[in-house]
């Protein structure tokens, strides 16, 4: 948990923002890492992907789950997709 | 007259011989070429030829034409066979009439052999041990190929123009050999990219058909060709568009099994297959075999790219280590697709291709490019090999290819499934035998004995979700891993048959 909440501007790509029903949002969160992010998004909108099967990125980089937020991060959840 | 014909009926010798009469002829010479039950040293059933039927009649005209002024000859005509042939059936017919025998046995020679080398003809080979393989009877010797009157260097004159291709890039692009797996929507984009820009050999992995929910977004295909095999459609498009360019065909699945030897005589893979099974092992496969992968895949309105270079930023695995679930985030036949999309990432999955070859913008390999096209919106993910991952990484877990990446290919029933979103999701299939079946029944599901499986005619097709099911779970899992390495998308229902939910009520924790 952080002190005190963090704002988190988040993209959404495929089927998460098809399950999300937006493309982005701006939000508040006492979450830590993208992780944490992830699993209270998923819990409250029903996202059918475990954690462990996504891509995230702050900024335009690939990080790891378990890389710490800081308030005003730019993060991007990313399923993988495999139409053809 | 002199004439050449390609027919569709069988090719009667007799009646054709016959016809061949002249006063002034002193010999008849006549060829039949038949179908015969072996090849390269595999047994042969039958066998079907698909022709380029345009520059093949123009051609084999002009081979005519050719070989009667060189012989001076009376006449010469000949058919060559389309379609489904049988052992032993007449495929191609020659015969010639001259004043005398020499000529004439030259004639005929020269013919048949301009025929085999300079017909833009393929043959689908159907052998005994259930493989079919295409084999392309034109041989590509462009100094005797006058099919094409152009200069091949016509063809390229605005893009070498580009100072960034020039005569020298222009030869890259010729010495460059691309397999391309996938000729569907994102196949049909990049393939025809490539040829157009003159990549010199191309190979198309490809094993269906096509269908005519393919069209709006397989642009390499005609209406009237539903149902036809389309690595054959694509390989007399291809020639059609660029008959400078080399098309290999391998009628096949990717497996496992066959990856490193499909991989082995080119410089770089485009992954243009639509399911995560092959994508997974593509990429595994340009780890472990060091071979440059160039994925694309779609979701509705956006898609995704992404190089694999052996020595570069990492792989698949880096960003997804293991593929989702079946059934989690969709494919094009469940979600819908539009035809513009596949056609934008396949250009650009051919675009990256030839940039590859040129050198140039190496950084735009080690992201991932995202594109929502709806919106107009991309993004590049500066992407790093990750220490932990499990194919590319300092311990790797996975040291071979394998047909499993669906993972988990257990299914685990979860306490919220019920009998009915279980049947929607997946096709059953029971591999207990008769007296099983008998003492607790299945209604629901495919039998197919696990005693059986062997040589069980499966009907399924590949991309459907099989759920396979016995007592306990053991049994079941076999024979998914069998079902794997055939191609089908096989669960293991994990503990057995006890494991279902009943039909009634959802099943409790």
């Amino acid at each position: 948990m952080q002190d005190t909440p963090i704002t988190i501007n988040l993209r959404y790509f495929a089927v998460l923002r098809d399950q999300r029903g937006v493309a982005d949002e701006v939000l508040s969160t006492d979450a830590t890492t993208p992780r944490a992010l992830y699993q209270e998004l998923a819990a409250t909108y029903n996202f059918t992907l475990p954690v462990d099967r996504i891509g995230v990125a702050i900024g335009d980089e690939f990080v790891a789950l378990d890389q710490s937020l800081k308030n005003g991060d730019n993060v991007t959840f990313i399923p993988p997709v495999a139409g053809g | 007259m002199t004439q050449f014909a390609i027919s569709t009926e069988i090719i009667d010798p007799y009646t054709l011989a016959q016809a061949m009469q002249h006063p002034v002829a002193g010999a008849c010479v006549t060829f039949e070429g038949r179908v015969r039950d072996h090849n390269d040293g595999y047994g042969v059933q039958s066998l079907s030829y698909q022709v380029f039927h345009a520059l093949a009649v123009k051609e084999g005209q002009k081979i005519l034409t050719e070989a009667k002024e060189k012989f001076a000859l009376i006449d010469a005509q000949a058919v060559h066979r389309e379609g489904d042939l049988a052992i032993g059936a007449c495929a191609v017919w020659v015969g010639v009439l001259a004043p005398h025998r020499t000529e004439a046995f030259a004639a005929c020679r020269y013919i048949i052999d301009a025929i085999k080398h300079r017909l833009p003809i393929w043959k689908k080979e159907f052998y005994t041990d259930g493989r079919v393989e295409w084999v392309n009877c034109q041989h590509h010797d462009h100094t005797h190929d006058h099919s094409c009157s152009l200069n091949e260097q016509e063809l390229y004159v605005r893009q070498t123009r580009l100072p960034e291709i020039g005569a020298e890039g222009q030869a890259r692009l010729k010495a460059a050999r691309v397999l391309v797996v996938g000729a569907g929507g994102l196949g049909s984009a990049a393939l025809s990219v490539l040829a157009a820009a003159g990549i010199g050999v191309i190979g198309i992995v490809e094993h269906d058909r096509l269908e005519a929910s393919n069209l709006h977004r397989q642009m390499l295909y005609s209406a009237e060709d539903v149902g036809k095999s389309k690595v054959g459609l694509a390989a007399v498009r291809l020639h059609a568009l660029n008959p400078f360019v080399k098309i290999e065909l391998h009628a096949v699945r990717a497996t496992a099994e066959n990856v490193q030897s499909l991989f082995a005589s080119y410089d770089l893979v485009l992954d243009c297959t639509d399911n995560f099974t092959t994508k997974y092992l593509l990429n595994d496969a340009a780890i472990l075999f060091s071979k440059p992968v160039i994925h694309a895949s779609l979701h509705r309105f956006e898609g995704q790219m992404l190089m694999v270079d052996p020595s570069g930023e990492g792989c698949l695995r880096c960003f997804w280590p293991e593929p989702p679930a079946a059934g989690l985030v969709g494919d094009c036949a469940e979600i819908g697709v539009l035809g513009s999309i596949p056609a934008i990432f396949g250009a650009l999955q051919a675009h990256q291709a030839i940039q590859h070859f040129l050198g140039l913008n190496k950084a735009a390999a080690e992201t991932l490019f995202l594109f929502d096209v709806r919106s107009l919106t991309s993004r590049h993910i500066k992407r790093h090999r990750r220490d932990d991952c499990p194919l590319c990484g300092d311990k790797p877990s996975i040291t071979q290819v394998s047909d499993f990446a669906l993972s988990p290919y257990e299914i685990t029933v979860q306490s919220d499934d019920t009998r009915d979103n279980l049947l929607r999701r997946y096709q059953w299939v029971d591999v207990r035998e008769e007296e099983e079946r008998y003492a607790l029944p299945l209604p629901e599901a495919e039998h197919l004995p696990f005693s059986g499986l062997e040589d069980a005619p499966f009907s399924w097709p590949l991309d459907a979700p099989l759920l396979i099911i016995c007592a306990r779970g053991q049994r079941s899992r076999i024979a998914a891993q069998k079902l794997r390495a055939k191609g089908y998308m096989a669960y293991s229902l994990k503990d057995g048959i006890g494991q279902l939910p009943s039909s009634s009520m959802k099943r409790a924790g």
